[in-house]
């Protein structure tokens, strides 16, 4: 069963996923009414979404099965997939992220260009792999 | 849960000599005509801040505001900062992060500030409850310090708060107001204007909602806007790149087109290993220690927190390292050192200070000590020299130029007023428009550029009209552009240095941007075609509202924005003679580049285009009747008139 | 056999890990030296070449510099380059 897993190095603290949340039942938005909440470490130092959810939202506005928070997640902080898959995307950001420093900011999954993966001589596409 | 009529703006009043508050509802039909943010501010400012009033007292007016579309995803968290400011123009910036949206929660677009307080206070705002609290134990205090004892104080941790540094508490210039932690804003005359008024803070939490009229039409608009901004399918060379790196990429580019200010604009390009030095790319690698970014931008890292891991000023932790840096703290004083320049830069931050002041007006007065101008007499026995390494030094300058003392206290007046006391031409070395110092883009390579610092009411501010360049040709055509009212020989216009079509070219931008930051939307976010096809914005608008215009009517509402702000500063007696380029870039060629001066009769072309455009007179450029009455701005002749303004037609 | 210095900005870094180098060259086009660069590292063809319609993608920019002149943004894959050029890959 996929669940919506969190990324917590890669929040910016946008919230735009608790905005999304909060107006998909009743069209408002704000960040009171939804399944995830994202707490500001005062100071600025981190920010953390904290996520209750089966990933199936009452109205997504994206007809493509992802959760909406999700989809709109600038730098893939949220990911939705079986546990084994998340599992391995995890590790294989965390290789990602030590090779190249852009990984600290955005997530390969929401990166448009090709990269070299670890231990690999040439650089490859991203496609197919959005999770 | 409290939910607003997006299409009813409202005022809250705090006069702080007297202590009273009240709220105002806004005519209702302000939205549509001046949509919000920047464009009500601009109107409040005309309407309430007579002629000749001084700025730092109780009769000016601090106006603090957000608009319709924030709270919703795609307002950014933007807030318009007027005022007039000290330089006496309109003074008009707008800062990003969270407060916006809190503000709106909490019942209100603007905030209007008058009076001035005899002790220091910071407004609190919760929902109705509003207070005007004692501020003496945040006085003196750095916005980190602020940030911490308000957020001791107010535990709530989504409480907004908005607050300047000792920079604005001791009026030096071109103090910064923030909007939380490293998002800065307000460097035309906000900052200075909030210290006057020893407003030290304004915390706000809001517990409504925010709905658009339509919720099925926001969400197809937006649907399709975030389609243009996001990584994977924009149209365009800056989103990828941007979003992530950000706009110190620059630094790699700029030396060899002949862009990048150095020694104080002396030279157009830099020393190639310098500028590798202080590159994104560097950054990335060993500073970034996470993204951070404004209230539901789509893009994942405009702004970074870093942290300097080695060396002597390793635990030292900033944010927001942008395009200006590289020029302000980098190039324009040949300093080649990126531990060097995020301190300072993370120190202007914390102290309320503006880079651009401050790298502008240490090269200017750097230029001074070279040619002998400035001798260590006046500089407290430091020798102040491009390249300069000594760290410390430079550190104690920054605590000087806060503090006011010794040499510091000359810096503190910016390099244009700095210059008036030293005299001996120094003048000449000044970057500055307006008594305001340069932004981070050249001039003389790019002529739009040169036109739009000079036109600018509130003194060199690139986000007016920014980016200079098209889009990719491929993505929009000719007919596509004509249908929506553009009638640009794009070829010509985007021709940099040809200073034909510069005007007209300026003007579309000018409307366009305006429009945006009145939403208000981050004009950062003009990727792909959003800074010429605008219908995207004005879907949103409507779906957001329910205000139902033309779209010819809300791009008119942009150009009435711009209108009220020349408007606001010919009543103060600017006039054409204030549009100009620095004394450097009017008087010196481009060596190595052979870029020409834009000496007076080059600009004169432009200006004369850019007024003819816009309906203004050719001497005065104050705007014509026919346009005002294009604009429906027509109540504001008999005042104008009244002040000694001809209008005329 | 040209001699070029190649540079790679931000999004490129991803791909060839190094900022910069000297690179020869037998390539007569632009579109000939992303096809070797990209036997070289991979990720290049991609990243510029439009696999549909075969022109420059939209969402990342060469600038060609010809010895001792600015360098301009180049809008045609097909452009010849000279000795001595400097090449930045955005």
């Amino acid at each position: 069963m996929k669940r919506i897993y969190v990324v917590e190095e890669l929040c910016n603290g946008c919230r735009l996923c608790e905005s999304f949340c909060g107006s998909l039942s009743k069209g408002i938005f704000s960040p009171q009414s939804g399944r995830i909440r994202v707490l500001k470490v005062p100071g600025g130092e981190k920010s953390v979404p904290m996520v209750h959810c089966d990933g199936r939202c009452v109205r997504p506005i994206y007809e493509d099965g992802s959760p909406t928070c999700v989809r709109v997640c600038p730098t893939g902080a949220l990911i939705f997939a079986e546990h084994e898959r998340a599992v391995q995307v995890r590790q294989e950001y965390e290789a990602a992220r030590r090779v190249h420093s852009l990984f600290k900011v955005v997530a390969p999954w929401i990166w448009p260009f090709p990269w070299r993966r670890p231990g690999e001589k040439r650089a490859r596409s991203a496609e197919g792999e959005v999770v | 849960m409290k939910v607003r009529d997006n299409a009813q703006q409202r005022v809250l009043r705090v006069d702080l000599s007297t202590r009273a508050v009240e709220v105002e509802d806004l005519p209702r039909e302000w939205t549509g005509k001046y949509l919000g943010a920047r464009g009500v501010t601009s109107r409040l400012l005309y309407n309430e801040v007579q002629r000749g009033i001084d700025p730092y007292g109780p009769e000016n007016v601090l106006y603090i505001g957000t608009g319709p579309m924030d709270g919703l995803p795609v307002g950014m968290g933007r807030l318009s900062i007027a005022t007039k400011s000290p330089r006496r123009c309109i003074g008009e910036g707008s800062v990003g992060g969270y407060l916006g949206p809190e503000l709106r929660r909490a019942g209100y677009e603007y905030i209007a500030v008058s009076g001035c307080s005899d002790k220091p206070v910071y407004l609190f705002i919760e929902d109705d409850r509003v207070e005007i609290r004692d501020a003496g134990h945040l006085w003196g205090k750095t916005t980190y310090q602020t940030d911490d004892l308000l957020r001791e104080e107010l535990a709530d941790p989504d409480t907004q708060f908005l607050y300047i540094g000792p920079a604005g508490e001791n009026l030096v210039h071109a103090a910064m107001v923030f909007s939380g932690r490293d998002s800065t804003g307000g460097r035309a005359g906000g900052g200075e204007v909030m210290g006057a008024k020893k407003l030290k803070a304004i915390t706000v939490r809001g517990h409504g909602g925010i709905k658009p009229h339509d919720y099925d039409a926001f969400i197809d608009a937006y649907r399709g806007f975030r389609r243009l901004l996001n990584l994977r399918t924009s149209r365009d060379m800056w989103t990828p790149v941007w979003s992530t790196y950000g706009a110190p990429v620059l630094s790699r580019l700029f030396p060899d087109l002949g862009n990048l200010m150095t020694n104080n604009a002396q030279m157009m390009s830099w020393d190639s290993e310098k500028a590798a030095a202080i590159s994104s790319e560097h950054f990335m690698n060993d500073y970034v220690t996470r993204a951070q970014s404004c209230f539901n931008c789509p893009w994942p890292a405009c702004k970074k927190n870093f942290r300097i891991e080695k060396g002597e000023h390793a635990g030292f932790t900033g944010a927001n390292y942008w395009a200006g840096q590289p020029v302000a703290l980098g190039s324009a004083i040949d300093n080649g050192d990126l531990d060097l320049m995020l301190i300072l830069s993370g120190l202007c931050n914390q102290y309320g200070l503006d880079i651009f002041h401050v790298g502008f007006t240490l090269s200017w007065a750097m230029e001074c000590f070279e040619r002998g101008i400035l001798t260590t007499a006046d500089t407290d026995g430091l020798e102040l020299r491009f390249g300069m390494t000594d760290h410390q030094a430079l550190i104690d300058l920054l605590d000087k130029i806060v503090r006011k003392e010794g040499f510091g206290e000359l810096l503190a007046l910016g390099c244009w007023e700095a210059s008036k006391r030293i005299g001996k031409d120094s003048y000449k070395y000044c970057l500055t428009v307006k008594g305001q110092e340069l932004e981070a883009i050249a001039e003389r390579n790019l002529l739009m550029v040169g036109l739009g610092i000079a036109v600018s009411e509130v003194g060199p501010d690139h986000t007016r009209w920014y980016p200079p360049y098209p889009p990719n040709p491929s993505i929009i055509s000719k007919e596509e552009l004509h249908s929506l009212g553009i009638d640009l020989d794009l070829k010509l216009a985007f021709d940099t240095r040809n200073p034909k079509q510069k005007g007209e070219l300026l003007r579309w931008f000018t409307v366009s941007r305006a429009i945006v930051e009145a939403l208000p939307s981050c004009v950062f976010l003009v990727r792909d075609t959003l800074g010429l096809d605008l219908r995207p914005w004005w879907k949103l608008f409507e779906a957001a509202t329910g205000v139902e215009l033309e779209y010819q009517e809300f791009v008119k509402a942009g150009e009435r924005l711009m209108n009220m702000d020349r408007l606001f500063n010919v009543r103060e007696g600017f006039s054409r003679k204030d549009d100009h380029v620095p004394y450097r870039m009017a008087n010196e060629d481009v060596l190595h580049f052979g870029y020409k001066k834009i000496d007076q009769v080059t600009l004169d072309g432009m200006l004369d285009e850019y007024y003819t455009a816009n309906g203004w007179d050719l001497q005065s450029s104050v705007p014509n009747r026919p346009k005002l009455e294009e604009l429906g701005l027509t109540d504001t002749i008999a005042d104008l008139q009244a002040n000694g303004i001809e209008v005329k037609g | 056999m040209k001699k070029l210095e190649l540079r790679y900005v931000a999004a490129v870094y991803p791909i060839t890990s190094k900022l910069s180098e000297i690179f020869e060259t037998d390539a007569g086009t632009l579109r000939e030296l992303i096809q070797e660069l990209d036997d070289i590292y991979g990720g290049f063809a991609e990243m510029f070449l439009d696999s549909q319609t075969g022109k420059l993608t939209l969402n990342t920019m060469i600038y060609y510099g010809a010895k001792g002149s600015v360098p301009k943004g180049v809008l045609d894959a097909d452009q010849p380059i000279a000795d001595q050029a400097t090449i930045t890959f955005w």
